[in-house]
């Protein structure tokens, strides 16, 4: 069947990439600034010490070699330990990508409800009032800076306006994250019945998600008005108008088809999102994988900064290569191609 | 589009590529008189580069002198933007860093954009290994997010004026490459190509000649759309402590400064802002209507 | 002969509107079809035949505008009409075939449920009366397996299938009058044949009329009762197939015609030298002034030629044959 085929190929096309996100993370961690041995120790150790911690880290070993090592950890799914707090960094990532996540998808959602349907309002009405407001919001959307936006947004809603809470992450000081469940705290405190916790939560997400979800709307909306637009001039919705088929049923067609390519904005957007986050979650303090690698920076604590980098690229290349497969389910031609 | 090999008029591929590129900024002319938005755009750069052009009269103080008895002060007739933590003048610091981010966006852009144009038409036409090498390069390099990738570079090299430049330059290359590498490959099929290779000319008269030139539009198309976000990647870069360093005059970096004082008041962040804001709009509304105009 | 006419089109005009300028692409032409007739309507690439008949159904987009004339359909200016009311007469009485039948059809879609929804939009039908009725359409129209066939997506039928699938839909309501746009451009001398053949038996079945628009001059020769042939926006003739043939008038005309030693042979009209004039500024007077080997210096340049009926039912567009 040739879903099947193109699913094999798409993955077979996806390993040259794997193997090249992992080379580039080496090589950036290579190159990085400090001296991991003394990362490690901490303190002011002696030469012999520093010297013995090198060799047992392996920092002498040719280039070569070290990566053959980074690769078969890698595969065992052994991401290094951090120098600093000496606990693995799957462990210290693990807990923080959740956090990024749930900011993540909360932002999508603002922008799916937001952002289709304005796409697809804009591309019908074509040149209309509506039409030219949402391009220019669109287009003012992608020039500001986010981390910007985020602070005044901060100043406005928070100092002047008291309506926002301040960016001091996910809960506020003193109150006790939810039973862990899924990690999400919205998620959590729903499922253990913790109304209050739930409230706070949603509270101290809204303006980062706003934030971030104006940001990148305007992606969305501008790939779901040209998507619409494209598909309205193609021939056959010109042959279902010469039909008589009635303008809603048209309207109709157009959407289902241009779908494609709005779930590929959405793919992409949640990349967008992920990396957008190291500058988000440092205005907000929010304590996900992007404030966590910001703060490995400061302190040369280069595995979780390796990790990171990995992270990121395999989630953008995951994401690619899922919106490449959901093209194979959804169109036809490829579908029994 | 098909439409364009319908025209019977004057056949397109008999065009002088010259005439062609010509024709294209008469258009440009005509498209910018026309769509408000970008005729707004092309205000928003020409006042900014007015600005940059006559620094040497308004910037009367130096943007990096102190001045302890005076900071943290709101605008006034002394200080038209008020004075920062360290008492320097904000209107001085905000001319100078529109001057040394618009040097990084420009520079770095069109250097990428030329070196990627090149390298992608060159290996387009000729095909083979060393294509098929690029393609795989370029497929890695994209595979990041280009805001992580610059910051991972930006980590390893360390925060520095040339640094960041040639984080600038590497993160977009790869695109630009790719742009170049498919328009050539779809040129390169042109009969006229055929006709040219047939009268002897040589392979580096043809690329340079007839190639090139026709696979302008599109690069130029994707230039002016990276230049705002070149712009972008460098104020976030030194947001985050990984583009230039303090006390540099760069809108991300004053911002930066301005964030540490917004219980006091958001003045200190939002001159700079706007000046990003403006400058980046005005390349993005400038690019959408370039590439409208482009097909 | 006025009194039995099906489609009356008259200085029809219709305009697009780019940066370079305005583009006139249909200038004031005007024709009529017959009921139970096929008329042809040949002419170069870029002369303006699937803008005409887009112009009749009405599916001119942006920047395109259709800015003069009137088209009679039945004795109701279709132009005048209300959207409401027209989509009614679209795909019930007048339909239309694409140029190219694979981008015609929804590759989203079974063919099935495309036809099947024409039905059901226009005669009310219920979803299984409506898939039967599909069913019945496909087979009318020679589809092999119809009953299966239903479930396929247009990108899985051949080049011929899919124009036959195109015709059973835009058939499917029996229409009075079908637009067939270069209906076998593209394919097989075999399929070719077939095709025009199930349209003709169409036509002596059902008595729909058919606007025949093609290049090739040899199914003009072979299907149509009557022929215009179209030049830069002009109709410069329309007479009879035998007529036009066998005495052709207009210097055009002429050279295309002259050009193909008999009459089953294929000739591309794109062979005649030289190119069609820009649409854009075109010339003040006779669109074909720089091609025409008859220039009369003086008039040519100087006005539009009328159009004029030389015999009964021939008529012509030439300075040449003005007051005679
Ligand atoms: N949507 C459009 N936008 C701009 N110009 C158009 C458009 N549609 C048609 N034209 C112009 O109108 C003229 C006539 O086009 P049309 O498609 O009717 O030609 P045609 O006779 O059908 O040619 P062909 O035999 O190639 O199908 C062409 O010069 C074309 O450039
Ligand atoms: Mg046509």
């Amino acid at each position: 069947m040739g879903l099947f085929r193109y699913i094999v190929k798409r993955f077979l096309l996806f390993i040259p990439i794997l193997f090249g996100i992992t080379l580039v993370t080496f090589t950036i961690t290579y190159f990085l600034p400090g001296d991991p041995a003394a990362v490690r120790l901490g303190g002011s150790p002696s030469v012999e010490a520093l010297e013995e911690m090198r060799i047992k880290m392996g920092l002498y070993k040719p280039v070569w070699e070290r990566y053959f090592i980074y690769m078969s950890d890698l595969l065992s799914g052994d991401l290094g330990k951090s120098y600093l707090t000496d606990r693995p960094v799957l462990y210290e990532i693990g807990d923080r990508v959740l956090a990024t996540l749930e900011l993540s998808f909360v932002s999508l959602f603002i922008i799916v409800v937001i952002g289709i349907p304005l796409g697809v309002i804009s591309a019908f009405k074509k040149n209309s009032i509506i039409d030219h407001v949402a391009r220019f919001v669109g287009v003012s959307g992608i020039s500001i800076p986010s981390f910007w936006l985020g602070l005044v947004l901060i100043f406005l809603l928070f100092y002047v306006a008291r309506i926002f809470p301040p960016p001091l992450g996910r809960l506020p000081p003193g109150i006790d994250e939810p039973a862990r469940i899924t990690g999400f705290y919205i998620v959590d405190s729903l499922l253990s019945g913790d109304l209050e916790t739930l409230k706070l939560s949603l509270y101290y997400i809204s303006l980062p998600a706003i934030t971030t979800a104006l940001v990148n709307l305007a992606p969305i909306t501008r790939m779901t008005r040209s998507a619409v637009l494209d598909v309205l001039e193609k021939d056959y919705i010109k042959a279902a108008r010469a039909a008589g088929l009635p303008e809603r049923q048209i309207y109709k067609d157009a959407l289902k088809n241009a779908l494609i390519p709005i779930l590929t904005t959405i793919g992409l957007s949640i990349g967008f999102m992920i990396s957008g986050s190291i500058v988000i979650e440092k205005v907000f303090s929010w304590p996900g994988i992007g404030l966590f690698a910001l703060q490995s920076i400061a302190s040369n604590d280069h595995n979780p900064i390796q990790a990171y980098i990995l992270i990121v690229g395999l989630t953008f290349a995951l994401i690619n290569l899922l919106t490449d497969i959901a093209y194979g389910f959804v169109d036809p031609r490829i579908k029994y191609g | 589009m098909d439409r364009e090999n319908k025209t019977l008029t004057v056949p397109k591929t008999k065009e002088h590529p010259l005439r062609k590129t010509w024709r294209s900024i008469d258009y440009s002319w005509y498209v910018l008189r026309k769509n408000n938005l970008t005729l707004a755009g092309f205000f928003m750069i020409v006042f900014l580069l007015f600005l940059v052009i006559l620094s040497p009269v308004i910037v009367i103080y130096d943007p990096y002198e102190t001045d302890s008895d005076n900071v943290l002060s709101p605008p006034s007739w002394r200080h038209l933007f008020g004075t920062d933590q360290w008492g320097r003048d904000i209107f001085s610091r905000t001319i100078v860093a529109t001057q040394l981010d618009l040097f990084i966006a420009l520079t770095t852009v069109l250097a990428s954009a030329s070196v990627g144009a090149i390298i992608g038409a060159v290996s387009g036409y000729f095909g083979g290994k060393v294509d098929l090498l690029m393609q795989r390069v370029t497929d890695i390099l994209l595979a990041f997010p280009s805001l992580i990738l610059a910051m991972g570079i930006m980590a390893a090299l360390g925060a520095s004026f040339w640094n960041l430049m040639l984080t600038q330059f590497v993160i977009r290359i790869a695109i630009f490459i790719r742009v170049a590498r498919g328009e050539m490959i779809s040129q390169k099929e042109n009969e006229y190509v055929e006709a040219a290779v047939c009268s002897g000319n040589s392979t580096s008269r043809i690329i340079i000649r007839h190639l090139l030139p026709n696979c302008i539009t599109p690069v130029a198309v994707m230039t002016t759309l990276n230049f705002g976000y070149a712009i972008l990647v460098t104020a976030t870069l030194s947001f985050i402590g990984l583009g230039l360093n303090p006390p540099t005059a760069e809108w991300g970096l004053m911002i930066s400064d301005g964030a540490s004082y917004l219980v006091l008041g958001a003045w200190w962040l939002s001159i700079p802002g706007a000046f990003i804001v403006l400058a980046v709009l005005g390349f993005n509304l400038l690019g959408d209507g370039i590439r409208d105009l482009a097909g | 002969m006025s009194e039995n006419l099906l489609l009356n089109v008259t200085k029809l005009s219709t305009n697009f509107y780019l940066y370079e300028g305005v583009m006139r692409v249909l200038d004031e032409i005007s024709f009529q079809i017959r009921p139970r007739e096929v008329f042809g309507l040949v002419g170069e690439s870029g002369s303006g035949k699937t803008v005409a008949s887009l112009s009749i159904l009405r599916l001119i987009l942006p920047p395109g505008r259709i800015i003069s004339g009137e088209i009679f359909f039945e004795g109701t200016d279709l132009l005048k009409l209300p959207q409401k009311e027209f989509s009614k007469i679209r795909g019930k009485k007048i339909s239309m075939i694409f140029q190219q039948s694979r981008t015609a059809l929804n590759p989203f879609m079974k063919i099935g449920e495309q036809i099947a929804r024409i039905y059901r939009t226009h005669e009310g039908l219920s979803k299984s009366e409506a898939m039967e009725k599909a069913i019945e359409s496909l087979k009318r129209f020679r589809i092999p397996e119809a009953e299966k066939r239903v479930e396929s997506y247009p990108h899985e039928f051949s080049l011929g299938m899919a124009q036959r699938v195109m015709i059973a839909m835009m058939m499917a309501c029996n229409p009075k009058l079908l637009i067939a746009d270069e209906p076998t451009t593209g394919l097989d001398v075999t399929t070719q044949a077939q095709i025009l053949d199930l349209m003709k038996e169409a036509r002596d079945k059902i008595g729909t009329s058919i606007l025949l628009i093609t290049h090739d001059l040899g199914v003009a020769a072979q299907t149509c009762d009557r022929l215009a042939v179209m030049h830069a926006g002009h109709i410069v003739e329309i007479a009879d197939v035998e007529v036009l043939y066998g005495r052709p008038l207009h210097p055009y005309a002429k050279a295309l015609l002259n050009s193909i030693p008999r009459v089953d042979k294929k000739v591309r009209i794109s062979d005649i030298p030289g190119f069609v004039p820009s649409l854009l500024n075109p010339p003040k007077g006779c669109r074909f002034i720089n091609r025409c080997p008859k220039v009369i210096l003086g008039v040519c340049e100087k006005a539009k030629p009328e159009m004029i009926e030389i015999d009964r039912g021939h008529f012509v567009m030439c300075h040449l044959y003005e007051g005679k």
